[in-house]
Protein backbone atom coordinates (compact mmCIF):
# COMPACT_ATOMS: atom_id res chain seq x y z
CA UNK A 1 0.00 0.00 0.00
CA UNK A 2 1.14 3.20 -1.35
CA UNK A 3 0.47 6.38 0.45
CA UNK A 4 0.22 9.85 -2.34
CA UNK A 5 0.39 12.91 -1.30
CA UNK A 6 -3.09 13.53 -0.57
CA UNK A 7 -4.73 10.46 0.39
CA UNK A 8 -3.62 6.98 -0.59
CA UNK A 9 -5.79 4.20 -1.93
CA UNK A 10 -6.81 2.90 1.08
CA UNK A 11 -7.56 6.06 2.81
CA UNK A 12 -9.30 7.05 -0.58
CA UNK A 13 -11.80 3.21 -0.09
CA UNK A 14 -12.21 4.76 3.82
CA UNK A 15 -13.54 7.83 2.15
CA UNK A 16 -15.84 6.34 -0.72
CA UNK A 17 -17.08 4.26 1.72
CA UNK A 18 -18.33 7.17 3.88
CA UNK A 19 -19.47 8.74 1.06
CA UNK A 20 -20.89 5.82 0.12
CA UNK A 21 -23.31 4.81 3.33
CA UNK A 22 -23.97 8.95 3.38
CA UNK A 23 -25.53 8.91 0.33
CA UNK A 24 -23.15 11.56 -1.03
CA UNK A 25 -22.06 10.13 -4.16
CA UNK A 26 -23.45 10.89 -7.61
CA UNK A 27 -25.23 8.67 -9.19
CA UNK A 28 -22.32 6.79 -11.74
CA UNK A 29 -19.90 7.46 -8.50
CA UNK A 30 -22.51 5.05 -6.80
CA UNK A 31 -22.93 2.28 -9.40
CA UNK A 32 -19.16 2.26 -9.82
CA UNK A 33 -18.46 1.98 -5.69
CA UNK A 34 -21.36 -0.80 -5.65
CA UNK A 35 -19.46 -2.50 -8.34
CA UNK A 36 -16.44 -2.48 -6.26
CA UNK A 37 -18.61 -3.42 -3.00
CA UNK A 38 -19.73 -6.85 -5.21
CA UNK A 39 -15.92 -7.66 -5.64
CA UNK A 40 -14.14 -6.86 -3.17
CA UNK A 41 -14.30 -8.54 0.54
CA UNK A 42 -12.12 -5.68 1.34
CA UNK A 43 -14.08 -2.65 0.21
CA UNK A 44 -17.63 -4.85 1.59
CA UNK A 45 -15.52 -4.46 5.25
CA UNK A 46 -15.17 -1.27 5.18
CA UNK A 47 -18.64 -0.05 4.21
CA UNK A 48 -19.98 -2.38 6.46
CA UNK A 49 -17.77 -0.65 9.19
CA UNK A 50 -19.23 2.79 8.10
CA UNK A 51 -22.94 1.88 8.23
CA UNK A 52 -21.85 -0.20 11.74
CA UNK A 53 -20.52 3.11 13.26
CA UNK A 54 -23.72 5.67 11.60
CA UNK A 55 -26.57 3.97 12.85
CA UNK A 56 -26.21 5.24 16.43
CA UNK A 57 -27.18 8.89 14.49
CA UNK A 58 -30.94 7.16 13.76
CA UNK A 59 -31.07 6.62 17.88
CA UNK A 60 -34.62 8.05 19.15
CA UNK A 61 -37.53 6.94 20.63
CA UNK A 62 -39.23 3.81 19.75
CA UNK A 63 -42.86 4.35 18.40
CA UNK A 64 -45.36 1.15 18.15
CA UNK A 65 -46.71 2.10 14.74
CA UNK A 66 -50.47 1.34 14.31
CA UNK A 67 -51.85 -1.96 13.76
CA UNK A 68 -52.99 -0.96 9.97
CA UNK A 69 -49.25 -1.02 8.77
CA UNK A 70 -48.84 -5.09 9.62
CA UNK A 71 -52.06 -5.72 7.83
CA UNK A 72 -51.33 -3.70 4.93
CA UNK A 73 -47.65 -5.93 4.75
CA UNK A 74 -49.61 -9.15 5.06
CA UNK A 75 -51.81 -8.71 2.60
CA UNK A 76 -49.24 -7.34 0.00
CA UNK A 77 -46.57 -10.43 0.76
CA UNK A 78 -49.16 -12.59 1.42
CA UNK A 79 -52.61 -12.18 0.55
CA UNK A 80 -52.88 -13.86 -3.41
CA UNK A 81 -50.12 -15.96 -4.46
CA UNK A 82 -51.17 -15.76 -7.96
CA UNK A 83 -50.67 -10.93 -7.66
CA UNK A 84 -47.61 -9.89 -9.28
CA UNK A 85 -45.96 -9.52 -5.33
CA UNK A 86 -46.84 -13.00 -4.42
CA UNK A 87 -44.54 -13.68 -7.87
CA UNK A 88 -41.52 -11.96 -6.59
CA UNK A 89 -40.52 -14.50 -3.91
CA UNK A 90 -40.41 -17.31 -6.78
CA UNK A 91 -38.49 -14.63 -8.41
CA UNK A 92 -36.07 -13.44 -5.54
CA UNK A 93 -34.95 -16.86 -3.90
CA UNK A 94 -32.07 -17.08 -6.30
CA UNK A 95 -30.62 -13.96 -5.03
CA UNK A 96 -26.87 -12.86 -6.03
CA UNK A 97 -25.04 -14.54 -8.79
CA UNK A 98 -27.48 -16.27 -10.97
CA UNK A 99 -26.73 -18.08 -13.87
CA UNK A 100 -28.35 -15.71 -16.09
CA UNK A 101 -25.60 -13.67 -17.79
CA UNK A 102 -24.15 -16.54 -20.21
CA UNK A 103 -27.75 -17.37 -21.43
CA UNK A 104 -28.74 -13.69 -21.78
CA UNK A 105 -25.81 -12.69 -23.57
CA UNK A 106 -26.98 -15.11 -26.44
CA UNK A 107 -30.36 -13.52 -26.46
CA UNK A 108 -30.54 -11.07 -29.37
CA UNK A 109 -32.15 -8.06 -28.60
CA UNK A 110 -33.70 -6.40 -31.88
CA UNK A 111 -34.63 -3.15 -30.30
CA UNK A 112 -37.85 -1.27 -31.51
CA UNK A 113 -39.03 -2.84 -35.04
CA UNK A 114 -42.17 -3.35 -36.59
CA UNK A 115 -43.16 -7.15 -38.22
CA UNK A 116 -44.42 -6.53 -41.13
CA UNK A 117 -46.49 -9.62 -41.67
CA UNK A 118 -47.24 -10.88 -37.97
CA UNK A 119 -47.84 -14.71 -37.59
CA UNK A 120 -50.63 -15.05 -34.82
CA UNK A 121 -49.60 -14.81 -31.11
CA UNK A 122 -49.23 -18.10 -29.33
CA UNK A 123 -48.41 -16.54 -25.90
CA UNK A 124 -49.89 -13.02 -24.45
CA UNK A 125 -49.04 -11.27 -21.50
CA UNK A 126 -51.20 -8.23 -19.86
CA UNK A 127 -49.61 -7.47 -16.44
CA UNK A 128 -50.32 -4.33 -14.29
CA UNK A 129 -47.36 -3.58 -10.98
CA UNK A 130 -46.51 -0.81 -8.85
CA UNK A 131 -46.42 2.67 -9.29
CA UNK A 132 -48.41 3.02 -12.48
CA UNK A 133 -45.99 0.36 -14.59
CA UNK A 134 -47.11 -2.49 -16.82
CA UNK A 135 -46.23 -4.88 -19.45
CA UNK A 136 -48.12 -5.53 -22.63
CA UNK A 137 -46.32 -9.06 -24.14
CA UNK A 138 -46.93 -10.74 -26.66
CA UNK A 139 -44.97 -13.77 -28.52
CA UNK A 140 -45.19 -14.36 -32.36
CA UNK A 141 -43.08 -17.45 -33.62
CA UNK A 142 -39.87 -17.26 -31.72
CA UNK A 143 -40.08 -13.74 -31.14
CA UNK A 144 -41.71 -11.72 -28.29
CA UNK A 145 -42.76 -8.18 -27.75
CA UNK A 146 -42.81 -6.14 -24.97
CA UNK A 147 -44.22 -3.13 -24.10
CA UNK A 148 -43.54 -0.85 -20.71
CA UNK A 149 -46.88 0.93 -19.60
CA UNK A 150 -46.11 3.48 -16.93
CA UNK A 151 -43.16 5.95 -16.02
CA UNK A 152 -39.54 5.89 -17.43
CA UNK A 153 -37.06 4.53 -14.42
CA UNK A 154 -35.90 6.96 -11.76
CA UNK A 155 -32.48 9.31 -12.86
CA UNK A 156 -29.77 6.65 -12.37
CA UNK A 157 -32.10 3.45 -12.26
CA UNK A 158 -32.75 1.07 -14.99
CA UNK A 159 -35.59 -0.97 -15.72
CA UNK A 160 -34.83 -4.87 -16.89
CA UNK A 161 -36.95 -7.62 -18.10
CA UNK A 162 -36.38 -10.59 -16.68
CA UNK A 163 -38.49 -14.29 -18.26
CA UNK A 164 -38.44 -16.95 -15.51
CA UNK A 165 -39.32 -20.31 -16.97
CA UNK A 166 -40.69 -23.06 -14.73
CA UNK A 167 -37.88 -23.09 -11.63
CA UNK A 168 -35.15 -22.07 -13.76
CA UNK A 169 -33.52 -18.57 -12.53
CA UNK A 170 -34.46 -15.57 -14.28
CA UNK A 171 -32.88 -15.11 -17.92
CA UNK A 172 -32.67 -11.23 -18.36
CA UNK A 173 -33.91 -10.09 -21.18
CA UNK A 174 -32.66 -6.44 -21.44
CA UNK A 175 -33.31 -2.86 -20.30
CA UNK A 176 -36.96 -1.54 -21.10
CA UNK A 177 -35.86 1.58 -20.00
CA UNK A 178 -36.22 5.03 -22.95
CA UNK A 179 -37.31 2.18 -25.21
CA UNK A 180 -41.06 1.89 -24.49
CA UNK A 181 -41.25 -1.57 -26.54
CA UNK A 182 -38.87 -3.73 -27.76
CA UNK A 183 -38.42 -6.85 -29.80
CA UNK A 184 -36.72 -9.74 -28.18
CA UNK A 185 -35.63 -13.06 -30.33
CA UNK A 186 -36.23 -15.61 -27.93
CA UNK A 187 -33.80 -18.49 -29.78
CA UNK A 188 -32.64 -19.48 -26.45
CA UNK A 189 -35.93 -20.66 -25.35
CA UNK A 190 -38.50 -23.65 -26.35
CA UNK A 191 -41.09 -21.61 -27.00
CA UNK A 192 -43.45 -24.64 -26.84
CA UNK A 193 -42.78 -24.66 -22.85
CA UNK A 194 -42.98 -21.00 -22.22
CA UNK A 195 -47.16 -21.38 -21.49
CA UNK A 196 -47.24 -20.44 -17.88
CA UNK A 197 -43.45 -18.79 -17.65
CA UNK A 198 -43.14 -15.22 -15.68
CA UNK A 199 -42.05 -12.12 -16.92
CA UNK A 200 -40.72 -9.61 -14.37
CA UNK A 201 -39.76 -5.71 -14.58
CA UNK A 202 -37.06 -4.67 -11.87
CA UNK A 203 -35.60 -2.00 -10.89
CA UNK A 204 -31.91 -2.18 -10.92
CA UNK A 205 -28.82 0.42 -10.94
CA UNK A 206 -28.07 2.15 -14.44
CA UNK A 207 -27.40 0.39 -17.51
CA UNK A 208 -28.85 -3.76 -15.49
CA UNK A 209 -28.49 -5.80 -12.55
CA UNK A 210 -24.46 -6.22 -11.84
CA UNK A 211 -24.92 -10.03 -10.50
CA UNK A 212 -27.09 -11.33 -13.66
CA UNK A 213 -29.70 -11.73 -11.34
CA UNK A 214 -32.77 -9.24 -10.36
CA UNK A 215 -31.43 -7.33 -7.73
CA UNK A 216 -33.79 -4.52 -7.34
CA UNK A 217 -37.99 -4.28 -6.30
CA UNK A 218 -39.83 -6.11 -8.68
CA UNK A 219 -42.29 -3.64 -9.98
CA UNK A 220 -44.19 -5.70 -12.26
CA UNK A 221 -44.83 -9.76 -13.09
CA UNK A 222 -47.02 -12.08 -14.21
CA UNK A 223 -47.05 -14.82 -16.67
CA UNK A 224 -47.09 -15.73 -20.07
CA UNK A 225 -50.61 -17.06 -21.02
CA UNK A 226 -52.15 -19.23 -24.39
CA UNK A 227 -53.16 -16.55 -26.49
CA UNK A 228 -56.52 -18.63 -27.57
CA UNK A 229 -57.64 -19.06 -24.47
CA UNK B 1 -35.58 -7.15 25.69
CA UNK B 2 -34.33 -9.04 22.11
CA UNK B 3 -31.12 -9.78 21.65
CA UNK B 4 -28.90 -9.62 18.68
CA UNK B 5 -28.58 -13.33 18.42
CA UNK B 6 -32.51 -13.86 18.29
CA UNK B 7 -32.79 -11.21 15.56
CA UNK B 8 -29.85 -12.83 13.71
CA UNK B 9 -32.28 -16.26 14.12
CA UNK B 10 -35.45 -14.45 12.60
CA UNK B 11 -33.83 -13.10 9.88
CA UNK B 12 -32.51 -16.74 8.69
CA UNK B 13 -35.85 -17.84 8.79
CA UNK B 14 -37.33 -14.86 7.28
CA UNK B 15 -34.89 -15.94 4.32
CA UNK B 16 -36.42 -19.69 4.68
CA UNK B 17 -39.83 -17.76 3.95
CA UNK B 18 -40.92 -18.52 7.74
CA UNK B 19 -44.34 -16.00 8.55
CA UNK B 20 -44.53 -16.99 12.17
CA UNK B 21 -40.85 -15.19 12.29
CA UNK B 22 -41.63 -12.62 10.13
CA UNK B 23 -44.50 -11.92 12.14
CA UNK B 24 -42.10 -12.24 15.40
CA UNK B 25 -39.37 -9.80 13.40
CA UNK B 26 -42.06 -7.45 12.84
CA UNK B 27 -43.03 -7.88 16.90
CA UNK B 28 -39.60 -6.70 17.86
CA UNK B 29 -38.71 -4.52 15.60
CA UNK B 30 -41.16 -2.26 14.11
CA UNK B 31 -41.31 0.18 16.88
CA UNK B 32 -37.41 0.92 16.38
CA UNK B 33 -37.72 1.24 12.52
CA UNK B 34 -40.87 3.22 12.64
CA UNK B 35 -39.18 5.77 15.12
CA UNK B 36 -36.49 6.06 11.96
CA UNK B 37 -38.99 6.64 9.29
CA UNK B 38 -40.63 8.88 11.34
CA UNK B 39 -37.72 11.02 12.12
CA UNK B 40 -36.55 10.83 9.07
CA UNK B 41 -39.76 11.54 6.61
CA UNK B 42 -42.03 13.95 9.75
CA UNK B 43 -44.86 13.05 8.16
CA UNK B 44 -47.01 10.25 9.75
CA UNK B 45 -48.92 8.78 6.92
CA UNK B 46 -45.87 8.86 4.50
CA UNK B 47 -43.80 6.93 8.05
CA UNK B 48 -46.17 4.53 7.64
CA UNK B 49 -46.00 3.80 4.18
CA UNK B 50 -42.25 3.87 4.25
CA UNK B 51 -42.57 1.14 6.70
CA UNK B 52 -44.71 -0.99 5.01
CA UNK B 53 -42.20 -1.16 2.20
CA UNK B 54 -39.86 -1.58 4.19
CA UNK B 55 -40.39 -4.77 5.78
CA UNK B 56 -41.96 -5.94 2.51
CA UNK B 57 -38.48 -5.37 1.30
CA UNK B 58 -36.98 -6.98 4.57
CA UNK B 59 -39.43 -10.50 3.64
CA UNK B 60 -37.93 -10.47 -0.22
CA UNK B 61 -33.96 -9.61 0.64
CA UNK B 62 -33.61 -11.67 4.27
CA UNK B 63 -31.75 -14.38 1.97
CA UNK B 64 -29.07 -11.70 1.50
CA UNK B 65 -28.68 -10.19 4.61
CA UNK B 66 -25.24 -11.89 5.47
CA UNK B 67 -23.58 -11.17 2.15
CA UNK B 68 -22.79 -7.56 3.10
CA UNK B 69 -21.58 -8.30 6.64
CA UNK B 70 -23.49 -6.42 8.35
CA UNK B 71 -25.12 -7.00 11.82
CA UNK B 72 -28.52 -7.81 12.10
CA UNK B 73 -29.79 -4.69 13.49
CA UNK B 74 -27.97 -2.53 11.24
CA UNK B 75 -29.08 -4.40 8.36
CA UNK B 76 -32.46 -3.54 9.19
CA UNK B 77 -31.49 0.25 10.01
CA UNK B 78 -29.53 0.52 6.94
CA UNK B 79 -32.77 -0.59 4.73
CA UNK B 80 -35.08 1.47 6.89
CA UNK B 81 -32.54 4.40 6.42
CA UNK B 82 -32.14 4.70 3.05
CA UNK B 83 -35.57 3.31 2.02
CA UNK B 84 -36.86 6.84 4.59
CA UNK B 85 -34.19 8.57 2.85
CA UNK B 86 -35.20 7.94 -1.08
CA UNK B 87 -38.79 8.95 -0.55
CA UNK B 88 -37.48 12.13 1.86
CA UNK B 89 -35.54 12.89 -1.75
CA UNK B 90 -38.01 12.17 -4.02
CA UNK B 91 -40.30 14.44 -2.16
CA UNK B 92 -37.74 17.23 -1.91
CA UNK B 93 -37.50 16.73 -5.25
CA UNK B 94 -41.73 17.21 -5.86
CA UNK B 95 -41.89 20.12 -3.37
CA UNK B 96 -38.44 21.86 -3.58
CA UNK B 97 -37.98 22.55 -0.20
CA UNK B 98 -36.62 20.95 2.86
CA UNK B 99 -38.39 18.86 5.22
CA UNK B 100 -38.19 19.67 8.98
CA UNK B 101 -35.49 17.99 10.76
CA UNK B 102 -37.05 17.72 13.84
CA UNK B 103 -40.81 15.65 14.16
CA UNK B 104 -43.27 17.18 16.64
CA UNK B 105 -46.50 16.13 18.38
CA UNK B 106 -44.75 12.40 17.90
CA UNK B 107 -46.42 10.66 21.20
CA UNK B 108 -42.94 9.44 22.37
CA UNK B 109 -42.60 5.95 23.96
CA UNK B 110 -39.56 5.90 25.83
CA UNK B 111 -37.04 2.70 25.22
CA UNK B 112 -36.82 0.21 27.90
CA UNK B 113 -33.32 0.59 29.90
CA UNK B 114 -32.04 -2.21 28.15
CA UNK B 115 -32.15 -0.77 25.14
CA UNK B 116 -30.91 2.62 26.70
CA UNK B 117 -27.73 0.86 27.98
CA UNK B 118 -27.44 -1.53 24.82
CA UNK B 119 -27.02 1.73 22.24
CA UNK B 120 -25.63 4.34 25.16
CA UNK B 121 -21.85 2.88 24.07
CA UNK B 122 -22.22 3.34 20.67
CA UNK B 123 -24.00 6.52 20.59
CA UNK B 124 -21.37 8.12 22.98
CA UNK B 125 -18.32 6.95 20.50
CA UNK B 126 -20.04 8.62 17.31
CA UNK B 127 -21.05 11.82 19.77
CA UNK B 128 -17.58 12.32 21.11
CA UNK B 129 -16.42 11.78 17.52
CA UNK B 130 -18.40 14.23 15.59
CA UNK B 131 -17.51 16.76 18.72
CA UNK B 132 -13.64 16.52 17.64
CA UNK B 133 -15.07 17.74 13.58
CA UNK B 134 -16.10 21.30 14.21
CA UNK B 135 -19.78 21.86 14.48
CA UNK B 136 -20.64 22.52 10.92
CA UNK B 137 -18.66 19.52 10.04
CA UNK B 138 -20.90 17.38 12.44
CA UNK B 139 -23.82 19.03 11.28
CA UNK B 140 -23.13 18.51 7.49
CA UNK B 141 -22.32 14.70 8.59
CA UNK B 142 -25.75 14.33 10.12
CA UNK B 143 -27.44 15.92 7.35
CA UNK B 144 -26.10 13.69 4.56
CA UNK B 145 -27.17 10.97 6.79
CA UNK B 146 -30.70 11.91 8.75
CA UNK B 147 -31.88 14.35 5.66
CA UNK B 148 -30.50 12.51 2.78
CA UNK B 149 -28.42 16.11 1.95
CA UNK B 150 -26.23 15.99 -1.04
CA UNK B 151 -23.44 17.78 -1.50
CA UNK B 152 -24.77 20.72 -2.96
CA UNK B 153 -27.93 21.03 -1.09
CA UNK B 154 -24.99 20.87 1.81
CA UNK B 155 -23.15 23.93 0.34
CA UNK B 156 -26.53 25.83 -0.44
CA UNK B 157 -27.49 25.47 3.23
CA UNK B 158 -24.11 25.97 4.51
CA UNK B 159 -23.62 28.58 1.84
CA UNK B 160 -20.09 27.07 1.54
CA UNK B 161 -18.48 26.59 -2.26
CA UNK B 162 -19.60 22.85 -3.30
CA UNK B 163 -15.76 21.96 -4.31
CA UNK B 164 -14.78 23.38 -0.71
CA UNK B 165 -17.24 21.53 1.13
CA UNK B 166 -16.74 18.28 -1.03
CA UNK B 167 -13.31 18.53 0.16
CA UNK B 168 -13.61 19.28 3.57
CA UNK B 169 -16.29 16.84 4.37
CA UNK B 170 -13.87 14.04 2.58
CA UNK B 171 -11.42 15.12 5.27
CA UNK B 172 -13.79 15.13 7.92
CA UNK B 173 -14.67 11.73 6.92
CA UNK B 174 -11.18 10.57 7.28
CA UNK B 175 -10.87 11.84 10.42
CA UNK B 176 -14.42 10.30 11.83
CA UNK B 177 -13.25 6.84 10.99
CA UNK B 178 -9.80 7.00 12.57
CA UNK B 179 -11.42 8.53 15.99
CA UNK B 180 -14.18 5.78 15.63
CA UNK B 181 -11.42 2.91 15.24
CA UNK B 182 -9.74 3.43 17.98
Amino acid sequence: MSDGPTFGRREDDVILAGEYVLGLLSDLEREAFEKRIARDPLVREIVAGWAEDMTPLTEGPEIKPPRRVQSRIQKELFAENTSASGLVARIFKWGLGGLAGATAAALIVLGTMTILEPAPPSLVAEISGEQGLGLQAVVREDRLTVARLGPPPAEGRSYELWLIVGEAAPVSLGLLDGDRERLVRLDDFDVATLDGALLALSDEPFGGSPTGAPTGSVLAAGPLVDAQT
Amino acid sequence: MTTREDIEELIARVAMEDRKAFDALYSATSAKLFGICLRVLNDRAAAEEALQEVYVRIWHRADRYRANGYSPMTWLITVTRNHAIDRLRARRAVSGKMAGAVPEDLPAREPGPEALAAHASDMALLKGCLEELDAQKADAVRGAYLQGETYQELSDRLGIPLNTIRTWLRRSLLSLRACMSQ
